[in-house]
């Protein structure tokens, strides 16, 4: 039986953080995640890291945290945070009463907002609409959740930590009024362990109150479902806000080589359900072309929701007027001794929260070292050297991009590989860059089942073609260096990479994004015939 | 125009036309350049992608320099991409941080060095010798130019010069002719032609002086700066004849996209689309008044069997064939289209030395078809198609304008 | 001043056929386009019905295109009309060197690059895999550096095609391509064009000619030029070669239309291309002439009958910019659509239904004239073929090719 002293239940943002933070300070700590990491709520938002000026009238706090955090966030996390600068923008539609609580909130939260001309304005965001009134330039930032998770994973590791994916909890076990360890299984191949342990950290997110339910204590956690719309190019250099009181799809992010767009809030009852439904996905559009009229004439890639894990104390509200605060809850009070569940927040502030969560693991576990965690980078930069070594293997707009998804050691790597085996300089996916030799690398890793699993990592069937050619490569690719047994079965695994995609375009299906489907269906359908099994 | 089209058309300076890519390879399948030469990733990757990627370039991709702008992919991609004007933008930038060779320089500037040359007495006929020995010591070669190619000679007298002796009848209609740089110093009789044909149609043709080179050749080499300079300028021109109500005719297909099209969708600026709207190829000229029933068919026999090579920056401009219409209404004669692709000149492409073996892979096409086809003449509405193709087969070439000009006996 | 008798707008397979078919009536026939038309995409070879409403596999297309709905194109061109286009193919096919053979009353299977085998009605004998029975010794060849094509995929699902009969040892072939960019199979059907490239073939695949029933399975790289590479490695080789479907650049596609346009030269058929048409010019239920977009400005052609190629979805004939509004972009002829929410589409891509969406298209009478949703005639001499056709949805049927051909054979005889 593998024993651990922390067993840290949910790979979100949070439950990273605090595996993190913990393995820094020493603690023997795994952490379990059903699916991929980020596979809720932390990769599915924004990718914004907020200079906090979206709180600066609401929540004063929320404010101060989200600005110190912010730097926090640029300093330890270089490659996951591109720092394209915010603008807040106010319409002609906008209250100007709105903008004045705004610019004092800011002031008053340390959030540095820059007035600015509307000709700047223009000029920064050509395609803003003439309808602006004011803008303001805010620290804000777009950031890659499921890269930054990854690296705390990785950091982690190099103090001891562990962590398992596709692993789901059965159970949690306890004794004497004290939990004692955990029943898990592997969710692809069913194999069942138990981890012994002193402390559970439920950090599920939407799934905390399930969670809290395997060790029989109620949590009340609203997930509320937040939509977003991914456009195939950038719209916008600056992530763009509306300056106006919080509301749904109102803020573009430019993000890699797309721009998002979001997001509504709507309650619901399961945190899995992250379908969207064309009223949604029409309300985003009808707001957001209020700030970029031409929007409906950019192609739209997909639409996907995922659902924050709000916390509702008994009595609270729920939806945008609920707290995007968080909760620790030391589950001895209700009984049971190393229980915490820690839920609610934002992604922006994550390291803070794992940092107050691990403070109190420690006071408990009697462990009096430090938080370290915003002081030493997730991991080490990628040296120009290796850079400039790759510059010869990729286009032009492909290093910088690949060295930041694959950190200095996979990066070295695949370019060593790129050196010595020509043959594996072919784009697998030529929208995204990434060469065989990147595909190699992470299909062996045993963290990959699926070719989804290679999609987040390396962006694979991410770009213009949303896998109408990577689908098939990555199939013949990954039944070749792919490690577990299921890596093999073709057919399988590329139609349920392009189902994959197909999720996130199925509420969007008009413009370019049918055009696209049309040549997906006619490739696959039509000419592989890939329903067509045996001979008829 | 339904709503649909007027949105999209809205949307049509190149930049924006990059996010209509699907990445469907309809462009890879048509480019000449990516058939001639394997290290070329082809227009899909550099135009419409870079767009994409700008934000994380350090550079622009290298390879870049291997379009040739001949267009086939605009013409191909069933999305619209503006995907060859795409890659001279990138071009241009890529020049912001990288030295031109003298080679670009001199290629890009032949208006300027012409200008030179004729401002000495006797200058053509000495810069041509020059050229000729210059290329007998393999200069143009160590310059980075093709040694293989001549290097056009000056025509005796500019078109301008020829100009000024043509007798013309004074007309009510008139049209200002833009020669571009090659009828003016290289060729100048096809502006001869022109200057006649318009005349038998009643048409009083003025010229003027203050155009410049259209530009193209500077778009090509990454002088974009320079370039724009041009069309500032050339765009206050036509808009100044616009005003009168006089267009502007080219007999030039690269000139006339330029002037029409292309300034519009490289600096995107709705004054030169307004401009543009008074730009005309020639024969798009003439067979407006065909259509109108105002075109002098009095045509003389012509006996001849002729080749015609459609160049490529006249497909572009969505017109079809007009010369090939108008010339089958004159008795006598006989035009087949060569339907050989594109001659790979493309204006300045296969004067670069690198570029010269591939300019020369793409034409063999043409080349073989125009040996195979035992024609009189091979006919062209481009002045550097027909250097390729006199460079490749020997063949005579001209303008179908000069066709025409015969057809009235003149 | 009219341009001629018929003008055809699009150069996909419909709209070539559609001038073809025109001008061998001894019309005058003028093409408009924009873009290259699908057919590089496109496998070329000619799917009449695969599936049909129910996802039941067709034996003999037939006799399944009497039972389709009212609305689906076959039902309006008729099963005659079906037959005599796909004669007038053949024919065609034969009379230009790249012979297609196959009939309505069976499929062929066309090996596809994931190993499975696709029904088809008309395909070339390079494509034709219906005579695979797994008793041959099957070969597969991959070529270094083409990454549109993996062996192991092929192996693993021919196998289980065929009844796992076989063990098919997979061989990879040099060329003189590597060391440049990544290689698509046009590059490597062009210098199979060569005969530097024949030669280097038929040397690496000698050795592995066992008996006169080695085939060997290629991905689509036999040549830009019919089928003469083909015959000429089979009899150097002597044994078969057969390609698969591949990604795009599809070559098969790309000798169909070579083969066309050659066709439509020789009928002294005027293309003009880069020129998208953008309206009507009308006189009541008369269509007087098209309105083409010309660089910059604009130029009208005027004909007695026009023939609406444009494609659907995918070609931009169609498009839906905004939900429940999809449009026709040139005539804006009345659409059949199923935009609700709920019908728009399946949640399983790839499932055992029909996609509503796709099925967008332009609804006719029986002659392929635009009518309204009451079934009033819209234009008289306006007729619609091939993908922009409402009621079908061409991927889920297999039916995309049979339905340009066929259409566009009936709008260009009436």
């Amino acid at each position: 039986m593998e024993k651990a002293t922390v067993v840290i239940i949910g790979g979100g943002a949070t439950g990273v953080g605090i595996l993190r933070d913990l393995s820094m300070r020493g603690v023997d700590t795994l952490l379990v995640e059903k699916g991929d990491l980020v596979n809720g709520a932390s990769s599915r938002y924004h990718g914004l890291l907020h200079s906090g000026g979206r709180y600066a009238v609401k929540d004063g706090e929320a404010a101060r945290e989200c600005i110190i955090e912010n730097q926090i966030l640029r300093k330890i996390g270089k490659s996951c945070v591109e720092t394209t600068g915010g603008m807040f923008v106010r319409l002609d539609i906008d209250d100007p009463a709105y903008e004045e609580a705004w610019v004092k909130g800011c002031a008053a939260s340390g959030i540095e907002a820059v007035p600015i001309t509307r000709e700047e304005a223009f000029r920064l965001e050509p395609l803003l609409t003439r309808k602006v009134q004011s803008a303001y330039l805010v620290p804000d930032a777009a950031i890659d959740g499921f890269r930054m998770s990854w690296q705390n994973v990785e950091s982690a590791k190099r103090y001891g930590g562990r962590c398992l994916t596709y692993w789901e909890v059965l159970s949690i076990e306890q004794a004497n009024g004290a939990v004692n360890g955990v029943k898990i299984r592997n969710t692809v191949t069913g194999a069942e362990e138990n981890i012994e342990c002193e402390i559970v950290i439920n950090a599920a997110g939407g799934w905390a109150g399930k969670v809290a339910a395997l060790a029989g204590l109620q949590v009340g956690v609203q997930p509320d479902k937040g939509t977003l719309l991914a456009f195939n190019q950038r719209i916008t250099n600056h992530v763009v806000n509306r300056l106006h009181k919080s509301s749904d799809g109102d803020i573009f992010v430019p993000h890699g080589s797309i721009t998002i767009l979001g997001t509504s809030s709507m309650s619901i009852p399961d945190p899995e359900d992250t379908s969207t439904s064309r009223a949604e996905v029409e309300n985003l559009l009808a707001i957001g072309e209020k700030t970029f009229e031409h929007l409906r004439d950019y192609r739209l890639l997909r639409a996907f929701a995922g659902s924050r894990p709000l916390y509702i104390p008994p009595g609270g509200e729920s939806g945008r007027g609920a707290s995007r605060g968080f909760a620790i809850v030391d589950h001895e009070e209700e009984g049971l001794k190393g229980m915490f569940t820690i839920v609610g927040g934002k992604f922006t502030t994550y390291r803070l929260m794992a940092e107050k969560m691990a403070d109190q693991v420690c006071a408990k576990l009697g462990n009096t070292e430090k938080c370290r965690t915003a002081e030493e980078p997730l991991v080490p930069e990628v040296s120009e050297e290796t850079k400039k070594a790759a510059r010869q293997y990729f286009p032009a707009y492909g290093t910088n991009l690949a060295a930041a998804r694959l950190g200095p050691e996979r990066f070295a790597r695949v370019v060593k590989r790129l050196q010595d085996e020509p043959e594996k300089r072919e784009l697998v996916c030529e929208c995204e860059n990434v060469t065989l030799a990147e595909f190699e690398e992470i299909a062996q890793e045993d963290t990959c089942y699926y070719i989804n699993d290679i999609r987040r990592r390396t962006r694979v069937g991410m770009g213009t073609c949303q896998g109408n050619f990577c689908a098939l490569r990555s199939a013949g690719l990954f039944a070749k260096y792919g490690k577990h047994e299921g890596a093999a079965e073709t057919l399988t695994r590329m139609k349920e990479f392009l189902q994959g995609r197909w999720k996130g375009v199925r509420p969007v299906l008009l413009g370019r994004t049918l055009r696209e489907t049309e040549m997906t269906r006619a490739l696959y359908e039509l000419s592989f015939h890939v329903n067509g099994g045996k001979k008829e | 125009m339904s709503e649909v089209t007027k949105k999209i058309e809205e949307m049509e300076a190149a930049l924006f036309t990059a996010d209509h890519c699907l990445s469907c390879t309809s462009c890879m399948s048509s480019c000449p350049v990516m058939e001639a030469e394997k290290k070329y990733l082809g227009p899909k990757m550099v135009g419409p992608a870079h767009r994409r990627m700008q934000f994380s370039q350090d550079d622009i991709e290298e390879c870049l320099d291997f379009c040739s702008n001949c267009k086939s992919c605009e013409r191909a991609c069933p999305s619209g991409v503006a995907v060859s004007t795409l890659n001279m933008l990138q071009r241009a930038k890529y020049y912001e941080t990288h030295a031109h060779s003298h080679c670009d320089d001199m290629l890009a500037h032949g208006e300027r060095m012409a200008k030179r040359v004729r401002m000495l007495p006797g200058g053509p006929a000495i810069a041509n010798l020059g050229m000729r020995i210059g290329k007998a010591m393999g200069v143009f070669g160590a310059l980075g130019m093709a040694g293989e190619r001549s290097i056009p000679p000056y025509a005796p007298k500019s078109f301008l010069q020829l100009f000024k002796d043509i007798r013309q009848p004074r007309s009510e209609k008139k049209v200002v002719f833009f020669p571009g740089c090659f009828i003016n110093d290289n060729d100048p009789q096809v502006g001869v032609a022109f200057v006649k044909v318009m005349n038998a149609n009643g048409y009083e043709v003025l010229v003027d002086e203050e155009f410049n080179c259209c530009g193209s050749p500077l778009v090509f080499m990454g002088y974009l700066a320079e370039a724009h300079e041009h069309a500032d300028n050339n765009v206050a021109h036509i808009m100044k004849w616009q005003a009168q109500g006089i267009p502007v005719v080219a007999c030039c297909a690269s000139c006339s996209l330029m002037l029409k099209q292309e300034y519009h969708e490289l600096f995107d600026d709705s004054k030169m689309q307004a401009a543009g709207r008074n730009v005309y190829d020639a024969f798009e000229f003439l067979e407006i008044l065909a259509e109108k029933d105002e075109l002098n068919t009095d045509f003389q026999p012509v006996e001849e069997k002729l080749l015609y090579h459609v160049p490529c920056h006249l497909k572009s401009q969505g017109l079809g064939v007009p010369a090939a219409r108008i010339l089958a209404h004159v008795p006598g004669i006989a035009v087949e289209q060569a339907d050989a692709g594109c001659c790979g000149m493309s204006g300045n492409y296969g004067f670069k030395g690198d570029k010269y073996a591939i300019s020369m892979k793409i034409g063999e096409k043409l080349f073989n078809r125009i040996k195979d086809a035992d024609s009189d003449e091979v006919i062209c509405d481009c002045g550097t198609c027909r250097l390729q193709i006199q460079h490749g087969t020997q063949a005579k070439t001209c303008h179908p304008v000069q066709i025409l000009a015969k057809a009235y006996g003149l | 001043m009219k341009h001629a008798d018929t003008i055809v707008i699009g150069s996909g397979l419909a709209g070539l056929m559609a001038a073809l078919v025109s001008a061998n009536q001894r019309q005058q026939v003028m093409l408009l386009t924009a873009g290259a038309g699908s057919l590089t995409l496109n496998s070329g070879v000619i799917d009449i019905l695969g599936y049909d409403e129910n996802h039941n596999y067709v034996e003999c297309p037939r006799e399944a295109m009497a039972s389709l709905p009212q609305e689906h194109p076959y039902q309006k061109i008729g099963v005659a009309n079906v037959e005599k286009a796909v004669e007038f193919f053949l024919d065609f096919t034969r009379d230009y060197g790249f012979p297609y053979h196959g009939s309505l009353d069976h499929q062929l299977l066309v090996p596809t690059a994931v190993g499975t085998l696709k029904p088809t009605c008309l395909a070339p004998r390079c494509l034709d895999g219906t005579s695979l029975h797994g008793e041959e010794q099957i070969v597969i060849v991959g070529i270094k550096g083409l990454k549109d094509f993996y062996g192991n995929i092929l192996q693993e699902n021919l196998r289980r095609s065929l009844d796992g009969r076989t063990e098919f040892p997979v061989v990879e072939v040099e060329t003189p391509l590597q060391g440049g960019r990544d290689i698509t199979t046009l590059d490597v059907a062009r210098w199979l064009d060569t005969e530097d490239g024949r030669n280097s073939l038929v040397r690496q695949l000698k050795p592995y000619v066992k008996s006169d029933s080695t085939v060997f399975i290629v991905p689509q790289i036999l040549g830009t030029r019919g089928q003469e590479c083909a015959a000429a490695l089979h009899e150097l080789l002597g044994a078969e070669l057969l390609e698969t479907t591949c990604l795009p650049p599809s070559v098969n596609g790309l000798r169909l239309q070579k083969m066309l346009k050659q066709a439509l030269k020789d009928l002294n058929v005027e293309i003009v291309e880069n020129t998208k048409v953008l309206r009507a010019v009308s006189d009541g239920q008369r269509v007087k002439g098209v309105v083409a977009k010309a660089s910059i400005r604009e130029k009208t052609y005027y004909a007695d009958k026009f023939i609406l190629a444009t494609g659907g979805l995918y070609s931009g004939g169609i498009t839906v910019r905004e939900f429940d509004k999809p449009q026709e972009t040139v005539f804006d002829l009345p659409v059949y659509s199923e935009a609700e929410e709920e019908n728009w589409s399946n949640e399983e891509l790839f499932g055992d239904k029909a996609q509503g969406f796709a099925k967008t298209g332009v609804r006719t009478d029986s002659s392929l004239r635009p009518v309204d949703a009451d079934n009033r005639l819209v234009y008289e001499n306006v007729y619609v073929a091939g993908r922009n056709l409402g009621g079908y949805d061409f991927c889920f049927e297999h039916s995309g090719n049979g339905v340009a051909l066929a259409s566009a054979y009936k709008a260009a005889m009436l």
